[in-house]
């Protein structure tokens, strides 16, 4: 039965790709400005982290464990980009729009139908890039990586990306409560440039401070710590495991908590 | 004159008309120099760029201020107009679509100013500065730096918007546009952390006389070269915008417009 369900949603995502793929390839010089325009965030992230490491040192973390910090980073944000971007903004906006009866009346589950809508070209090449980057790097480290560490880093960075969408996906609820968060979501979004640091540079900030800005910065320190501490450090791992089934459970309920707060357009 | 006047009240009351929208706009812009403050608080000592961590916090503050003084949007309001169709209302009145585009800008510059300067102020409170990061005290030099990165900041992005006449979507235009700005702008990082070559060939560009440059002027060594390279990209670009926008309305068709 799981098995039916999983082809089932796969066939969904195929056919919601493929939509997307014909409308983008109308217009290809679009598309290639669109992939331009990517990449160029995908470089900026090199160039900045690429400045600071020449420069300075993070506290508990080598030059190369930070190039592994930045794939890592790149795979969990590119992850979410890739699968769920589109899915959110168009949930908050059907919501706001009252066209989201569509989702509703479907013989499907609402959650992954709205939300899981995938595309963009360029964000699934900068999560290439990103592992690209993540091996590469983890090729330079002064020691060998067990596979057992690839491992978890693999399932801790499809954690984060999933944890991600998940914030997001509570914020997008709202929508059917308050009306068009979107700004909300971008504001909240915005934080993503603690995650591009590790966790320990922000150890002077205030309390307050702290419980905003460590979460961000653990979606990509965990997993880049499970690539490149050894021995592994299984306390924080453990801690942000139950929290992330935790947050994906709670954005779940959450989720169809609110859709009874949902008015229609018709 | 007055018929812009009133243009430009109209386009500050829309600015207003969604407070929360425009708090969180400016909280938006404000996230990157705000986070670069924590990152180079926990870095520990910064004296291999030649700035204190004092004067790093003072640089980002200010930056954050001018960023939301000197950034344009134009492109975005320009890009709606031309997708609705709605430019058709500027351009069958008697006004000129590049003088409602500045005066928009302008309106929306001076909105976002005053709504970001309580929040800048809340931080210099949080974080008092305790020296100051200005290469040159001179209140004119200041002054003339911020109404040419003004100017090219507008023209740039008045640019990138009159494209939407020939592309159907310019958002990857706009992203390029976004992090040359960032980045290559001073507001991601100072120049100080750019490698010398770097800093020597983008001093050729139009790019530090966008955002940080009051807060650098003369930083390449020599003022005069960095005010004749800005007056000349000043140039360029409103030559370029002429063209663009005159091939863009010769290009642009709609209902009722020939």
């Amino acid at each position: 039965m799981l098995k039916n369900k999983f082809r089932k949603y796969l066939s969904i995502y195929i056919i919601q790709f493929r939509a997307y793929l014909t409308h983008e390839a109308g217009y290809r010089l679009s598309m290639f400005l669109s992939i331009v325009g990517s990449f160029v965030f995908v470089l900026y992230n090199l160039l900045v982290f690429s400045f600071f490491v020449n420069k300075f040192m993070f506290p508990g973390w080598d030059k190369q464990d930070i190039w592994v910090l930045l794939g890592t980073f790149m795979m969990v944000f590119y992850s979410y980009f890739y699968f769920f971007y589109k899915g959110i903004i168009k949930t908050i906006r059907n919501v706001h729009d009252g066209k989201f009866d569509y989702f509703l009346l479907k013989p499907a589950d609402t959650q992954l139908l709205a939300t899981i809508l995938g595309g963009g070209i360029h964000n699934f090449l900068a999560v290439v890039f990103g592992i690209v980057l993540t091996i590469w790097s983890m090729l330079q480290l002064n020691h060998v990586v067990p596979i057992m560490h690839i491992l978890l880093g693999s399932v801790l960075t499809a954690i984060s990306a999933i944890d991600l969408y998940s914030l997001l996906l509570v914020l997008a609820s709202l929508s059917f409560r308050y009306g068009n968060v979107e700004d909300v979501t971008n504001f909240i979004f915005s934080f993503q440039i603690f995650s591009r640091y590790p966790i320990e540079t922000y150890h002077r900030l205030p309390v307050f401070l702290w419980l905003v800005v460590i979460p961000f910065s653990a979606l990509t320190s965990i997993p880049a710590m499970a690539f490149t501490k050894v021995p592994l450090p299984l306390v924080p791992i453990g801690i942000y495991v139950l929290a992330s089934l935790f947050l994906i459970a709670y954005a779940r309920y959450f989720f169809y908590k609110s859709i009874q707060y949902y008015t229609s357009g018709n | 004159m007055k018929k812009y006047r009133t243009l430009f009240v109209q386009f500050l009351k829309e600015y207003f008309a969604y407070r929360i929208r425009v708090i969180l706009s400016i909280l938006t812009q404000m996230v990157t120099p705000i986070a670069m403050i924590f990152v180079f608080s926990g870095i520990g000592s910064t004296g291999q760029i030649g700035l204190s961590q004092s004067q790093i916090v003072s640089y980002f503050l200010l930056t954050s201020l001018l960023y939301l003084f000197l950034n344009s949007n134009i492109d975005d309001f320009l890009k709606q107009l031309i997708q609705e169709g709605t430019i058709v209302n500027y351009l069958t009145k008697p006004l000129s679509l590049i003088k409602v585009a500045l005066i928009r800008d302008l309106s929306w510059r001076i909105g976002k100013l005053v709504t970001g300067l309580p929040i800048i102020i809340l931080l210099i409170v949080i974080y008092p500065p305790t020296s100051q990061p200005l290469n040159s005290n001179n209140p004119l030099l200041i002054i003339t730096t911020v109404i040419i990165g003004y100017s090219l900041a507008f023209l740039i992005s008045f640019s990138l918007g009159v494209i939407t006449f020939w592309l159907e979507e310019v958002w990857g235009l706009q992203n390029l546009k976004y992090v040359l700005f960032l980045f290559l702008g001073g507001v991601a990082l100072p120049y100080q952390m750019f490698p010398p070559l770097w800093q020597k060939i983008l001093y050729c560009s139009p790019f530090p006389y966008l955002i940080s440059w009051p807060l650098r002027i003369g930083l390449s060594g020599n003022i005069l070269k960095e005010f004749i390279t800005a007056l000349l990209w000043l140039f360029i670009f409103l030559w370029l915008t002429k063209i663009v926008y005159r091939l863009g309305i010769k290009k642009y068709s709609a209902m009722g417009v020939s």
